[in-house]
């Protein structure tokens, strides 16, 4: 019994009810269970599939391609990639599922004021691989999305999983309540969040996360959405990583997946 | 050449050079020291101050180099029989094997055997019949000579009653007895309500695993009382702090924080202690707190019922809020209303907490155990967010430090006598940190099966 046994499991149903946000509020993260059907999720996948071909082909405008994992290639020479940004802009079919969902409610409902979803500047939707071990992206150190002072911020990151995320396969880990209490431990203990295919994970832009590396032979792929009530940039803002980490190293000089 | 040792109580002697010369060697080839070795035996031979003697015999006795504790394990049985008999117990506990082997030749004194026989056991019966961790040579030849000195039975009966006092808990014998407590079947748990029961604000939210299979254990049939508690500080008092969590700070006071209220009777639960405390008093009878799975399982039966005594809520058979208040309790009493009670309640002018363990005879459970809802909400020995066993690594920090530190969170079950009906229930569950000392928190143990059995 290695994994999480009670971490409480919501149900989305359209709307954040108070005590969903409480939890939120209290602990940084939350997750909701079965928000996506198994059509959904292929929906997802399909559009996935055919935006990496279409990037790799050339056909998509070089500012909309990730700058931030570098491509895995496989014996033949041939490229995967793990990231693809402004995923939903490209993805029509996504994005009308994501609204048709409801998904836009949970911004407002979690940080009980108005917000606004990263579309068309700051990588806007971001899609993510981990693919199986040896693959050039596996696992990311601790960090944070977006400190609080960030002008974006606060923000809600919400992971749409495409595929079950194990213990096995480097599942998020999060530290519950570091958004709100300064880190006190050198070696902060992490919950693994497990979760199946159409599950949804939010999070706080400032809680200490990493996902660790992948132990198998599995690939996992998560849509992140991501809804702001801080300032909204013009289009064509870039995307930047480093404040969070900065901020994160102030603490942890141990990598992920080695603690 | 000699050197003046000046050790508090001694007289003013010389350490030969000879000694020291083999006091400072650490490292370098066998044939130098060797060389040394037999400067510092043939010096030890010229020594005529028995103290000095005895001294300069330890630094070979103590030396890093297994060689030279086994020359001067030799040397010191021939020049000091005194010092000898006192090296062979140290001797006999050496973590190289050959210099342990040396030393069994020479085992025949008493703090001798007793190193002997403490390396093994407390017991001649385990002693003889060879079970206990025999896996090389040496091992046999130390079996062998425990059992020829065991065969001294007068020796053997003063020697097993004077052997040293146990240095924790681990080597006393268990006080683990089931008196007082029940037996609980391993079987099959649904977490949290079952779905054909009506939810209500207090029940906890689905969890990530909702099934889970528990395996047979026993609990106390009533949550532990002052008195059996005040025992168990009565007796750290005495013996000192042997059954501590080892991540509790040093010397932890154990005292109830209610301990000088009058208000808390002698058969009512312990309150006003930390998780600490508990895991403290049942490790000191042989116990250990429940799962929080455990704790369900006992409260709930075989059919996951909402409260122990059945699907209905009794106010009648339950300490909750409206027993120690005039408050009206029905069961729909809402959070916004309890939170609004709790508000205008001050625990100082009222006239009872807790009340007297087993004093509703129909709150027993389907395996028997009493209290299981009200009166005191019970640790467990499960972290809160997730469900994982506690293991709290948080020796160096402060208390205050805690606050907000997750997996400092201990679930805690059953309601107490602050509870609404809400949270009278057999699903209703709360975290609260290690460190809380709460007049509305106390405790039950549990033993597994194998426990028992053993």
């Amino acid at each position: 019994m290695n994994d999480p046994q009670r971490v409480p499991c919501f149900r989305f149903s359209g709307s954040v009810t108070q005590e969903q946000r409480a939890f939120y509020e209290h602990h940084g993260f939350l997750v909701y269970r079965g928000v996506f059907d198994a059509d959904d999720v292929q929906v997802i996948k399909a559009d996935a599939e055919r935006l990496e071909a279409d990037t790799l082909a050339g056909n998509i405008p070089a500012e909309h391609r990730d700058k931030v994992l570098v491509p895995s290639y496989d014996k033949h020479g041939q490229a995967s990639l793990h990231r693809l940004p402004y995923f939903t802009m490209h993805c029509p079919s996504t994005r009308e599922l994501v609204e048709k969902r409801g998904l836009d409610a949970l911004g407002p409902g979690l940080l009980g004021r108005p917000t606004w979803r990263f579309e068309d500047s700051i990588d806007g939707a971001v899609w993510q691989m981990k693919r199986r071990k040896h693959s050039s992206y596996s696992a990311l150190d601790w960090h944070l999305d977006f400190p609080h002072d960030h002008p974006v911020a606060p923000l809600v990151n919400v992971g749409i999983y495409l595929d079950a995320a194990t213990t096995q396969n480097g599942c998020l880990v999060v530290v519950p309540g570091s958004h709100r209490f300064p880190a006190r431990r050198l070696e902060p203990l992490g919950l693994p969040v497990v979760v199946d295919a159409g599950d949804v994970i939010c999070h706080a832009n400032n809680i200490f996360h990493h996902s660790g590396p992948v132990l198998d032979e599995t690939s996992r792929a998560t849509l992140y959405l991501y809804y702001a009530a801080g300032q909204k940039p013009a289009a064509g803002t870039t995307y930047s990583h480093q404040a969070g980490e900065d901020f994160a190293d102030l603490f942890m000089e141990t990598e992920a997946g080695v603690r | 050449m000699t050197t003046p040792m000046t050790s508090p109580g001694l007289p003013h002697v010389e350490v030969p050079v000879e000694v020291l010369r083999m006091a400072y060697w650490t490292e370098g080839p066998a044939a130098e020291r060797d060389a040394l070795l037999g400067d510092y035996l043939s010096c030890l031979e010229r020594l005529t101050d028995p103290q000095l003697l005895d001294e300069c015999l330890v630094v070979g006795l103590l030396h890093d180099a297994p060689e030279v504790r086994r020359q001067a394990q030799t040397a010191a049985a021939r020049l000091s029989p005194e010092l000898s008999a006192e090296a062979t117990g140290w001797t006999l506990g050496d973590p190289d094997e050959t210099v342990r082997a040396a030393a069994l030749a020479s085992a025949v004194g008493a703090p001798a055997l007793r190193a002997l026989l403490a390396s093994f056991c407390r017991s001649a019966e385990l002693v003889t019949s060879g079970v206990e961790g025999c896996v090389t040579v040496t091992d046999a030849h130390a079996l062998a000579a425990a059992r020829k000195l065991l065969a001294d039975t007068e020796l053997a009966d003063e020697v097993m009653a004077d052997l040293p006092v146990p240095l924790s808990a681990d080597r006393m014998p268990s006080r683990l007895s089931v008196t007082g407590m029940r037996h609980v079947p391993a079987g099959r748990l649904l977490r949290g309500p079952r779905p054909d029961q009506r939810p209500d604000w207090g029940d906890p939210t689905r969890p990530a695993a909702a099934e889970t299979f528990v395996e047979g254990f026993y609990l106390d049939v009533h949550p532990v009382t002052n008195d059996d508690y005040d025992a168990f500080v009565a007796d750290v008092g005495d013996h000192g702090h042997l059954w501590c969590h080892p991540d509790e700070p040093r010397d932890a006071n154990h005292t109830r924080s209610t301990a000088d209220d009058p208000r808390c009777a002698g058969d009512h639960p312990a309150t006003g202690i930390t998780w600490y405390d508990a895991v403290a008093y049942a490790a000191w009878c042989g116990k250990r707190l429940p799962t929080e799975d455990e704790w369900e399982r006992a409260a709930r039966g075989d059919d996951h019922r909402r409260y122990p005594w059945g699907e209905d809520f009794r106010a009648d058979q339950v300490r909750g809020l409206p027993a120690v208040t005039s408050v009206n309790g029905g069961a729909d009493m809402d959070r916004q209303e309890w939170l609004r009670q709790l508000e205008d309640l001050r625990i100082d002018a009222l006239r009872a907490l807790t009340g007297p363990v087993g004093h509703y005879p129909e709150n027993e459970s389907p395996f028997g155990m009493r209290d299981m809802c009200g009166n005191v909400w019970e640790w467990t020995s499960t972290r809160f967010l997730d469900g994982m066993p506690l293991e709290p690594r948080f020796g160096t920090m402060e208390p205050g430090d805690l606050w907000g530190e997750w997996s400092a969170e201990v679930t805690v079950r059953g309601g107490a006598w602050s509870s609404p009906p809400a949270l009278l229930t057999t699903v209703s569950r709360a975290g609260k940190l290690l460190v809380t000392r709460s007049p509305e928190i106390g405790f039950r143990c549990a033993a597994s099966e194998t426990e028992v059995a053993d």
